[in-house]
Formats: C-alpha cells, sequence, structure tokens
C-alpha cells in the first residue's frame, strides 16, 4: 500500500505542486504544525518507478530515491543495522548501502549506476 | 603466379574470421557495413557514472536480439575496450550489450545497461590441417 500511496503523491504532484507552490498548504503539510514539511518539497526525495529489484530495500516495490535527493548519502552508520563499510558487508547480515560518505536517510537506499553507457563497434 | 596465389591463401587462413559488422540502437534497421578483420574490431563505450559508484561491467553477448545474453566477462569500469576476438564463439548474428554493476552479499545488482549493438561474425573452424608431401 505504501507504494502506491507514493505513487498517487507523484500523480498529483503534478496539480498541486506546479510551481512548487501549494493551492491549500492545509490540506497536505504533515510534520508538527509550524514545523510542517509540504508535500511539494519532500517529493523530491521519491522517485518511482525504478527497476525493482530483491535485494534493496523499497527497489523491491519499485521505489526509491530520486537521483537530486538530498537524503542520497546523508545518513550515518547504526551499528548492528547497516553495514560498517558500503558495497561489501562483511558477513551480509546487515543493511547494504552504496553512496558515500554514509548510508541514505530512511528505508531508500539510492542505487543509481549508469546514467548511461553507449556501446559502439570499432574497426 | 602460383606463388602468388599461394600467399593469397596464406593470408586467409591467418584472418581468423571475416566479418561484416552493423552498429545501431535499432538492431532491426542495421545499415551495411563493410566486412573487419575480428582480430582489430572491437567493442568499445562510453560510461557515464550513476550516484553510485559500480563495481564493474559485464559485457553480455547473445545470438538473439533483446536477449537473453551470456555473460562473456567482467571487466573493471576504466576498461572503455574489448576485442572481438575474446566475444565471438560461433559463426552467427551477434548482439551484445554492456551493464555496469555493484556486488552485494545477494549477488550482483545490474544497472539499465547499454544500447544494443549487433554484427555477424563468420568463425572459421579451429582445427589443425597438417599438410604433407608424398613423393
Amino acid at each position: 500500500m505504501y507504494p502506491l500511496l507514493l505513487l498517487a503523491l507523484l500523480l498529483t504532484d503534478q496539480g498541486l505542486c506546479a510551481n512548487n507552490t501549494l493551492s491549500s498548504p492545509e490540506d497536505i503539510t504533515f510534520g508538527e504544525r509550524g514545523n510542517a514539511a509540504d508535500v511539494c518539497s519532500n517529493i523530491l526525495y521519491i522517485s518511482g518507478p525504478v527497476e525493482s529489484s530483491s535485494l534493496i530495500p523499497c527497489f523491491a516495490d519499485g521505489f526509491g530515491l530520486a537521483t537530486t535527493s538530498p537524503a542520497i548519502g546523508a545518513g550515518i552508520e547504526i551499528e548492528g543495522f547497516t553495514c560498517p563499510a558500503p558495497g561489501h558487508p562483511g558477513d551480509g547480515n546487515c543493511l547494504e548501502w552504496f553512496n558515500l560518505p554514509g548510508p541514505d536517510i530512511g528505508a531508500c537506499q539510492a542505487v543509481y549506476l549508469s546514467e548511461a553507457i553507449a556501446l559502439r563497434l570499432e574497426p | 603466379m602460383p606463388v602468388r596465389n599461394a600467399k593469397r591463401a596464406v593470408c586467409a587462413l591467418s584472418t581468423i574470421a571475416a566479418l561484416s559488422l552493423a552498429s545501431s540502437v535499432n538492431p532491426a534497421v542495421a545499415p551495411a557495413s563493410p566486412p573487419y578483420d575480428i582480430n582489430h574490431a572491437k567493442l568499445a563505450w562510453v560510461y557515464k557514472a550513476g550516484v553510485t559508484p559500480a563495481d564493474g561491467l559485464n559485457v553480455k553477448c547473445g545470438l538473439t536480439t533483446g536477449g537473453p545474453y551470456t555473460r562473456i566477462t567482467q571487466v573493471p569500469i576504466t576498461t572503455l575496450s574489448l576485442p572481438l576476438s575474446s566475444v565471438v564463439g560461433v559463426s552467427g548474428t551477434w548482439y551484445c550489450v554492456v551493464t555496469d554493476y555493484v556486488q552485494t552479499a545477494s549477488g550482483q545488482l545490474e544497472g539499465q545497461g547499454s544500447n544494443e549493438i549487433s554484427f555477424f561474425a563468420a568463425v572459421a573452424p579451429s582445427g589443425s590441417i597438417a599438410v604433407s608431401i608424398i613423393p
């Protein structure tokens, strides 16, 4: 259900967040009043759909972080939860992460490999 | 004249395979191209990394457009070409792609990959022929 909710937010973003302004902020903000984060700014943190993978949290649901998200690499290592080093965990029993300088914030770990590979033949 | 013909024969044998190469994003519209020497032609690519540093690249080829492809080899992301002689196994029209990957605890996680290129390869048999003169 959670991915469906995110998708719904993405779709509605077309109309609600035009020019990044809100028509009815009271209805689409969350968090503490006075310290609320609006949907239009936080929607930049998610991206979808992406190529699914059962290996990475959130990717199994087809969602991930937007490539420009400030959440990428901004988290901290949590002992016993996130792996002690990026990419190659020692025992495999930890949450892998990939983007230096640290894990991403939240449950989704961004995994964006190539932006482009242009293949050609040379004589 | 017989000597000249013999030279030609030697040259033909020394070339492992003659290739008709076609590079195209859409292999269905592969343009005609001159034959290339498999010993000199190579796959080459331009790699633009994404957010996640890749651990390496997979060079994958097959005999069917769109896949499935067989992984031919893995190379570091600093490698930007591969000789065709190390790709082609049998005669036929080959289709190749290059993907990047990160190695995870559960296996490889691959990126979307490159465009597909195709080429026709005619590979000569690799058996040896012994010629002797019977007096």
